[in-house]
């Protein structure tokens, strides 16, 4: 590992080209780390599964699938995502992705069949999955600015909180230190031979 | 490999349904460019450091291509992926606009069997989804606002070059619109499209089009794009071997 990390220093001057991929995941995660490589990945094997396998629909939508699922699978464990509000929309992005493949497998199948009404159902229904993965990101990112805002605001509360403390505190300390230090100068000033002030 | 299945596919258009659909496909383009534009803000503000735009529009593509399977999915949906379909964001392909040039000639010496037309593949037999095999057809216009900020780019990087007194605030401003664009702008225009990258890619080398100078050229271009991809899959593998305490001072800053 050691000689690995070693032999990489020459080329991390080029990690500057993929940073902006890494940003979202954890680094300390080795899984973290793979993340920025699968989705690059894993887009290109869905364009491979969408040019290539045309003429085979079922395979197409499984790989799909199995893609999606493997990306969810992913995911799932913890110090992947550097904010979970990624974590979700990547899961809900998958999620419904995986719902838009089941429908056209569906539809595929009702294709044959004069079931023109279901049909149409499930096409407005992949419509609406469709526009609900866009807005679901939207929902979530204002949530996450919120949440950011609302954390802000309790930490620079508690910050103000614990500063006035501390003052509050501080002027205590003083007030009950000032009358000792004052009897003790005094005591110190007025040293009248044969008379203790201090005692 | 890719045939067209089904050429005699019957499509039942009916007028109310499609204009309800072309309702909710404006509705859709309203929201996906809203979206995508809020997304472009969000990442001016960051000055880059946002991966908020390149995610959004790769899932958008992503939502796009699924058009490309072949099934009847009905008017609703063929609207909703017409309306929203933001392809190379309107860049004009300047390429195949070079007098000379004859663009998108099909392939005489392919080994597939294509459906295709003019040198376009259908990919649905229904609503004639289709692909050009010619790389800059499909990703001409990105080839081509890649350039322009490239050449920018290139501009910054010489009047930084030209100012001599390295403390002014224009060439700070410069220096950082450089930085930006070596840590973010190439690879948000590279990722957001990616999608489109390796579809153009893939079709380019399965039917490899040579004949002619503009063919010539979108192979050229083809190769070029397919060093950059492969350079940045070994950088994203190797940055995975690499440790995170290290990596993490490479930060967008």
């Amino acid at each position: 590992m050691a000689e690995t990390e070693a032999k990489l220093k020459s080329i991390r001057p080029l990690f500057d080209v993929i940073v902006l991929l890494c940003r979202e995941y954890q680094s300390k995660r080795y899984l973290g780390r793979i993340m920025t490589f699968w989705t690059l990945l894993y887009n290109f094997i869905i364009m491979l599964g969408l040019v290539l396998l045309r003429k085979w629909v079922i395979a197409q939508l499984s790989v799909l699938i199995v893609l999606n699922m493997i990306t969810i699978v992913f995911s799932i464990p913890k110090n992947i995502f550097k904010a979970t509000a990624t974590k979700i929309t990547v899961i809900g992005t998958e999620i419904g992705f995986i719902v838009i493949s089941v429908l056209f497998l569906v539809m595929y199948f009702l294709d044959s069949s004069h079931m023109y009404h279901v049909r149409l159902g499930l096409s407005w229904t992949s419509v609406a999955v469709n526009t609900a993965i866009i807005i679901f990101h939207i929902i979530v990112k204002i949530a996450e600015f919120f949440r950011l805002r609302k954390e802000k605001k309790r930490k620079e509360r508690k910050n103000k909180l614990g500063l006035q403390k501390r003052t509050n505190a501080q002027g205590r300390i003083q007030i009950r230190r000032r009358p000792q230090l004052e009897i003790s100068q005094l005591g110190r000033i007025l040293t009248v031979p044969g008379i203790d002030f201090e005692a | 490999m890719i045939s067209p299945s089904n050429s005699t596919a019957s499509i039942i258009t009916d007028y109310t349904v499609a204009q309800v659909a072309a309702a909710v496909g404006t509705t859709s383009q309203i929201i996906f460019s809203t979206t995508a534009a809020s997304a472009l803000l969000v990442y001016l503000k960051a000055k880059g450091a946002s991966t908020q735009l390149m995610r959004m529009l790769q899932i958008m593509a992503r939502i796009n291509f699924m058009k490309l399977i072949n099934i009847n999915y009905l008017t609703p949906l063929a609207v909703f992926y017409d309306y929203t379909d933001l392809g190379q964001f309107g860049m004009p392909n300047i390429f195949n606009k070079i007098p000379s040039f004859n663009s998108s000639q099909a392939s005489a010496n392919s080994t597939f069997k294509t459906g295709s037309q003019g040198g376009r593949i259908i990919f649905n037999d229904y609503f004639r989804y289709s692909f050009s095999q010619v790389f800059l057809d499909n990703y001409g216009g990105i080839v081509f606002s890649g350039g322009i900020t490239l050449i920018l780019y290139l501009l910054v990087k010489v009047a930084c070059s030209c100012f001599k007194h390295k403390n002014s605030k224009i060439i700070k401003t410069l220096i950082a619109a450089g930085q930006s664009f070596e840590k973010s702008v190439l690879m948000t225009l590279l990722v957001s499209r990616y999608s489109y990258l390796c579809s153009a890619l893939i079709l380019n080398y399965a039917f490899i089009p040579t004949i002619g100078a503009y063919q010539q050229i979108s192979s050229g271009f083809a190769i070029l794009y397919t060093i950059i991809m492969i350079f940045i899959l070994i950088l994203a593998i190797c940055a995975s071997f690499y440790h995170g305490r290290n990596r993490g001072q490479t930060e967008i800053h």
